[in-house]
């Protein structure tokens, strides 16, 4: 039998606490990627006026500096997106680029990381640790997130490739070739994969040779 | 006497403004009042703060009397309406405002109907900040109302905002005075009154909106108990042409001094407007209350003979006899009574619930338990009514009330539960049911547009929401589809559309989407 709390009144999401707000913010978005950058930054600001507690606008503020080559500006919206929301991953993200445009790696490393720790699936933030990782030589924690996500992207074929890559670097090569095979499963035609494989399988071979030999 | 006629031909509408406070929000109100497209309009304002915004109102067309006077909320807009020259009443008070086409929408509605006395639109529920001049930041618009007239939906729910309604002022000759301390309840004891004696037509376009604050934990249709309690307790004076009146007996074996606490119960949960015979050797002691009314009988006497001295003193239409023992819910008693009203044969009574040793009860249509107890004095009742070849049996599950609701419960649980595309189906299943497309068409797009693999299929239902009447969320929801495929500039069309419907003031013109 229905109650009388299931008679509640078919209505809108919620009571429209964040209704005004999520309008600018889509409006913002759909401005920056038409490269209206004036009138998202308009919106964003509008936005965060509406809700002065929320990260997100700061984020949106702060992507547009750094379009706009102002990383001082960029870099003070995503310290007040962290401010507001510490387990904003944008923000670190953002703070991460700023760093890597001013060729801080060690201080882009870490940031990406942070981003990472919020968000595993952060995909930007995880190429950008890729990078990052090959600008200092230093693989080990940038392989551990690739593998993270990985897991619940076992499809991305940009982020095998880029695993594959450090496992080789790392002399892993056992697994850069089962990463590769991988890659070509779903890719057959991806050329840099394929050298790339054949490279690994030429290193490999010596190692098995004698293995080889006993069998 | 007064021509209510104007020279195109409308009606005079009386429109009653509550103004408890002059303030900022009243005067726009009455701006809104004021700047209706529909021009035969005369303004009775109501409350403390009558004299004072009347006076700043001006003009003189449409003219706005001053209705000032002691007494609750309730009084004040009784006597405004009462003393309404105009063939229609609508209302406003401080925490709405109308649009422009508002009166006339709903006027034109009335008059192409030829049996609704009353009707009403949807509104914007304005979420808003207050701002430190005294204005508003609009957080958020979210349609309310938006659903067909259901009698007994009305009755359980307070769905129908003031500032939507209006009706014709004749029909407030019938429902009496409106009940006193009902607060912010006060529109459903009016709607409620209205349906016993009308159907309410519903006209499915936003045409006002309601303003909640965000600090306001009440958003309009949670409860408040005291207020609900006085709403229920209060009926329109009878006979009612479109709801049989429902007369509920309570007699229990022995003293039954728990019974009063059983029939309170009772009482507090039963929505359908009716009152209570309780029939018990003590049953002044507990008192005429509210709906609650006792029938004095004897200790010696039996239950049946309790009963018949109760089915002697009750007026309804149909009657509910409980059992003497053991409970029977206000869910089952509804359940049994609008299977009666809307679903039984001529020769059929409805039971509660399934009868157990010396515990039955049955809904019955009054006159028939009469005859058979006048027929077949001597037998208890159960066997009079089936010796008068009446039939007895339980509501079936598709007479039960709330059927939409139900379904409209089943597919939202879905939703939550992550099974997008099955709340989709149902959703689209129920609109070719029960109709309230637009309702049912937002909701089975948001369902597809989180399933994130029917784009396509979530594009045209809110396509179709948008084209007709455009709501700030089905725009919302149809732009972020839209930027999902790509289509940025088209979403930024939707997106600034939406805006404008958030930075809308009713008093203007609507913007053109």
């Amino acid at each position: 039998m229905l109650s009388l709390q299931d008679l509640r009144l078919p209505a809108g999401p919620g009571r429209g606490e964040t209704q005004h707000f999520d309008v600018l913010m889509e409006l913002g978005d759909c401005h920056a990627a038409l490269g209206e950058l004036e009138q998202a930054a308009a919106c964003y600001e509008e936005a965060a006026d509406l809700a002065p507690g929320r990260a997100d606008p700061h984020v949106g503020l702060g992507v547009i500096a750094l379009q706009d080559e102002r990383p001082d500006d960029a870099e003070r919206c995503f310290q007040a997106a962290a401010g507001r929301d510490a387990d904003c991953a944008e923000a670190y993200g953002g703070l991460a680029m700023v760093r890597q445009q001013r060729e801080d790696y060690a201080g882009a490393f870490d940031m990406h990381l942070k981003c990472l720790e919020l968000d595993t699936d952060n995909l930007v933030a995880l190429l950008g640790l890729f990078q990052m990782s090959c600008q200092m030589g230093t693989f080990a924690k940038v392989i551990h997130y690739l593998e993270l996500y990985l897991q619940r992207h076992p499809g991305d074929t940009s982020v095998l490739f880029c695993l594959a890559t450090l496992y080789a670097r790392e002399g892993q090569l056992g697994a850069a070739r089962h990463c590769l095979l991988s890659v070509l499963a779903l890719e057959p035609d991806k050329a840099e994969a394929r050298d790339m494989l054949r490279q690994v399988e030429r290193k490999i071979a010596p190692a098995l040779a004698p293995d080889a030999r006993s069998a | 006497m007064t021509d209510v006629r104007d020279i195109d031909g409308g009606p005079r509408v009386s429109v009653v403004l509550l103004a408890e406070e002059p303030d900022a929000s009243t005067a726009a109100a009455l701006r809104s009042a004021l700047g209706q497209s529909y021009r035969n309009l005369e303004v009775l304002v109501a409350g403390a703060g009558a004299h004072e915004l009347a006076r700043h109102a001006g003009g003189g067309d449409p003219p706005v009397r001053p209705m000032p006077g002691e007494g609750s909320r309730a009084a004040a807009v009784d006597r405004a309406a009462r003393a309404a020259a105009g063939q229609y009443v609508a209302y406003l008070d401080g925490r709405s405002a109308w649009h422009r086409g508002h009166v006339r929408t709903l006027v034109d509605a009335l008059e192409a109907s030829y049996d609704c006395e009353a009707a009403y639109s949807d509104v914007y529920r304005t979420l808003y900040r207050p701002t430190a001049g005294g204005g508003r930041e609009v957080l958020g618009k979210v349609v309310h109302c938006r659903r067909d007239f259901d009698r007994f939906f009305l009755l359980h729910r307070d769905y129908i905002p003031l500032p939507s309604l209006l009706h014709r002022r004749g029909v407030l000759d019938r429902t009496g005075p409106l009940a006193e301390g009902t607060g912010r309840r006060l529109a459903w004891d009016l709607c409620r009154r209205l349906a016993c004696f009308t159907d309410l037509l519903h006209v499915p376009a936003v045409t006002a909106e309601t303003y909640v604050p965000d600090h306001d934990a009440d958003p309009g249709d949670g409860l408040d108990g005291e207020a609900i309690r006085r709403v229920l307790a209060a009926e329109p004076p009878r006979p009612w042409p479109k709801l049989p009146a429902l007369s509920v007996l309570l007699a229990p074996e022995g003293d039954g001094d728990e019974l009063g606490t059983r029939a309170e119960r009772l009482c507090r949960r039963l929505r359908v407007p009716c009152r209570l015979y309780l029939a018990a050797p003590r049953a002044d002691a507990v008192g005429a209350a509210g709906r609650l009314v006792p029938v004095s009988v004897r200790p010696s006497w039996p239950w049946d003979a309790r009963i018949d001295k109760a089915v002697r003193a009750c007026d309804g239409d149909c009657v509910a006899i409980l059992p003497p023992r053991g409970r029977t819910t206000a869910a089952q008693l509804t359940a049994a009574y609008h299977a009666l009203l809307y679903h039984a044969l001529p020769d059929e009574a409805v039971l509660p619930a399934p009868p157990r040793r010396g515990a039955w009860g049955v809904v019955v249509r009054r006159r028939q338990l009469l005859r058979a107890r006048n027929a077949w004095p001597a037998l208890p009742i159960r066997r009079a009514l089936e010796a008068d070849g009446l039939r007895m049996r339980l509501p079936r599950a598709e007479e039960l009330p709330f059927a939409f609701d139900r379904a409209l419960a089943a597919a939202r649980a879905q939703e939550a539960e992550g099974n997008f595309r099955q709340a989709a189906q149902r959703y689209d299943a129920l609109a070719r049911e029960h109709g309230h497309d637009a309702l049912l068409a937002e909701a089975a797009a948001r369902s597809l547009f989180r399933e994130g693999r029917c784009d396509d299929r979530a594009l045209e239902r809110c396509r179709r929401v948008n084209a007709d009447r455009p709501t700030v969320a089905a725009l919302l929801l149809e732009a972020r589809l839209l930027k999902r495929n790509q289509r940025t500039e088209d979403a930024l069309r939707l997106l600034a559309c939406a805006k404008q419907l958030l930075d809308w003031q009713p008093e203007r013109d609507r913007p053109s989407c």
